[in-house]
């Protein structure tokens, strides 16, 4: 009965991995990036490489931005505030057909020019949780079956495991190649267990009104409304008004919001129905301090200033659902831990990828010519190496594509992620021909595409890494300068390492250490 | 072996759905205010179906996962057409 029962499980743990690994490792891979993400910005907007500003600007110097949202008559107008994080404003608003984002400068107030890229927060991060499908939320919940799928993954993992403890403690790094990538994925599994299953589950609850809109509909008239009720955002439900109201003054307003706040800081500030009679201003405390997202907002009437609402305290069951939002998102600041977060990932991709290996090592032998094996290696190839290589195009596309430039009416950030997509099916085509140098050549590509990223970035803003590294404020981009000249040694490493082993005859090919970028 | 999967995920989908319907109808009912009851839903939902999942594929004979399922989607559907949405 127990033997039976493991053996079922094993069979799950093999085909949910086998099936969903793909996209789960293009999960991983991307919100491993977006812990980075301002600082990958940073990189990507080369204008946005200021110093921080001695002291901020008023909220009024962004009146003629607001004026501008007003006559395109925008839903919506914000401006996120600088932070240690992030240097510069940046504001944004919406009208039905689009979203317009300006970058600006701390000290001048003056836009600065557009750099033409999503950059990790509109790509990377958005990739993470949509794999950029917005057909239906069908992306959305491509990325929750996966994840349920990893939750399965973890519990049946463990099932089928029998020497938990002392797999602990096993690496065998000169042992056959099956046994290396067992000892790997074991440890990383087991290692990072409790990081598995806390960002997964996390990221689960995080959309959850989205999976399971069941419990929702069943005591509410519809998901807005829960949405509304349940981050304190009621002051939004209002009917839409008459135009020609004016807004009375943000830093006015933003000095009550202080003094209720007992002197935090706003992160963003919302002006919602801009110029209607129905305007709202809106201040959101930063959550910098604190591992809870608990967006403290204070609502005033848009037009006379009047003070609306303050977000209730929250209830128990609310901060402990803010509690797992706020350790998956991390709008916490902290560099050690987000170091950790960024290391852990790639523990997790790490976990992927050498289940992926292990699975075809343990079937090359007697099953390497059927088809069905080589659409798992090419699509192991692909969806491992090939997403870092895909990648990493995105960025060398940042810097070499000149600012405005249009291919086929397509505009500079649409031309970025093509970049992205066209080296990704790229990737695939090449691991399901040519499969058996599939590892060193695309080792040996990361390589080389991470150290021309360093040197295209040098090249275009004269950011070379020694000058990056003397100066506090451009240290995000030395930091990814560093992670690229890493993971490409890495993959060098790696490829030469595999291409030995090839010529001495060893059949196979060996793991891939997860190549950062 | 299809037939388990297509249970595990869609059955237990469903069957997952209906029981937050009538755990959040419940609470409600209860007293609990909205926000709080529907998060909690949220939070457990996922546990839930978890466990379903896994016992879809560990049952030797299919035939009660496959009864207790369509119990809780009938019950649950059942319940919510009777109290309505929006409650």
């Amino acid at each position: 009965m127990k033997q039976d029962f493991r053996r079922s499980m094993g069979w799950l743990h093999t085909w949910a991995g086998v099936v969903l690994g793909s996209i789960l490792f293009a999960i991983f891979w991307m919100g491993t990036l977006s812990v980075f993400d301002s600082e990958i910005d940073l990189w990507m907007k080369p204008a946005t490489r200021l110093a921080p500003a001695v002291s901020t600007l008023p909220l009024e110097s962004f009146r003629s931005s607001l004026e501008e949202a007003i006559s395109a008559k925008a839903a919506f107008w914000n401006v996120t505030l600088p932070s240690d994080r992030d240097a510069v404003f940046h504001t944004h608003y919406g009208t039905r057909k689009k979203t317009i984002i300006r970058d600006i400068d701390p000290v001048t107030g003056r836009e600065l020019p557009d750099a033409g890229t999503l950059g990790a927060t509109g790509f990377i991060f958005p990739f993470h949780y949509t794999l950029n499908t917005e057909l239906m939320n069908l992306g959305e919940c491509v990325v929750g079956l996966a994840s349920m799928a990893m939750l399965v993954l973890c519990v049946t993992g463990v099932i089928i495991h029998r020497k938990i403890f002392v797999d602990f403690f096993t690496f065998r790094p000169r042992a056959n190649p099956r046994r290396l990538l067992l000892d790997l994925h074991n440890i990383s599994g087991v290692f990072g267990l409790p990081f598995h299953i806390v960002l997964t589950f996390s990221g689960l609850v995080i959309l959850g009104a989205t999976y399971f809109p069941a419990g929702v509909s069943a005591v509410y008239p519809n998901t807005r409304a829960y949405f509304f009720d349940s981050n304190g955002l009621s002051f939004l439900s209002v009917k839409h008004g008459n135009p020609g109201a004016p807004v009375v003054s943000l830093d006015e307003t933003a000095m009550r919001a202080r003094s209720l706040w007992g002197g935090d800081e706003p992160h963003l500030v919302l002006v919602a129905n801009p110029g209607m009679t129905t305007s709202r201003i809106a201040f959101f405390r930063g959550n910098e301090r604190q591992v809870v997202v608990d967006r403290d907002v204070v609502a005033f009437d848009g037009p006379t200033g009047e003070l609306l609402s303050r977000s209730p305290r929250l209830t128990p069951i609310m901060r402990a659902q803010r509690f797992l939002s706020g350790v998956h998102l991390i709008e916490f600041h902290h560099w050690v831990l987000r170091w950790l977060y960024f290391v852990l990932g790639l523990g997790s991709c790490v976990l992927i990828a050498t289940g992926f290996l292990f699975w075809l090592e343990s079937r090359r032998k007697k099953q390497g010519e059927n088809f069905g094996f080589r659409l798992v290696e090419g699509l192991t190839a692909g969806s491992v190496t090939g997403i870092i290589l895909a990648t990493l195009a995105f960025f060398i596309a940042n810097r070499l594509l000149p600012p405005g430039a249009q291919v086929f009416g397509l505009e500079r950030a649409a031309l970025e992620v093509w970049a992205f997509y066209l080296v990704w099916i790229a990737a695939f085509l090449h691991g399901w021909m040519w499969p058996r140098r599939v590892w060193i050549g695309q080792s040996a590509a990361i390589s080389a595409l991470a150290l021309t990223a360093v040197v295209l970035n040098w090249i275009t803003t004269g950011d070379h890494p020694l000058h990056t590294l003397f100066h506090r404020y451009l240290w995000p981009v030395a930091g990814m300068d560093g992670v690229l000249l890493a993971g490409g040694a890495l993959a060098l490493l790696t490829a030469v390492k595999l291409s030995r082993r090839m010529q001495n005859g060893a059949v196979g090919s060996r793991p891939v250490a997860s190549e950062t970028a | 072996m299809i037939g388990r999967i297509l249970l595990a995920t869609g059955g237990g989908y469903f069957a997952s759905s209906s029981a937050m319907a009538i755990f959040c109808l419940l609470l409600v009912t209860l007293g609990m205010p909205r926000a709080d009851a529907v998060t909690l839903g949220i939070i457990l939902v996922f546990a839930f179906y978890l466990c379903l999942i896994l016992w879809v594929f560990a049952a030797r004979a299919l035939w009660r996962p496959v009864a207790v399922l369509s119990l809780l989607i009938a019950s649950g559907y059942g319940l919510t057409a009777f109290v309505g949405h929006g409650g």
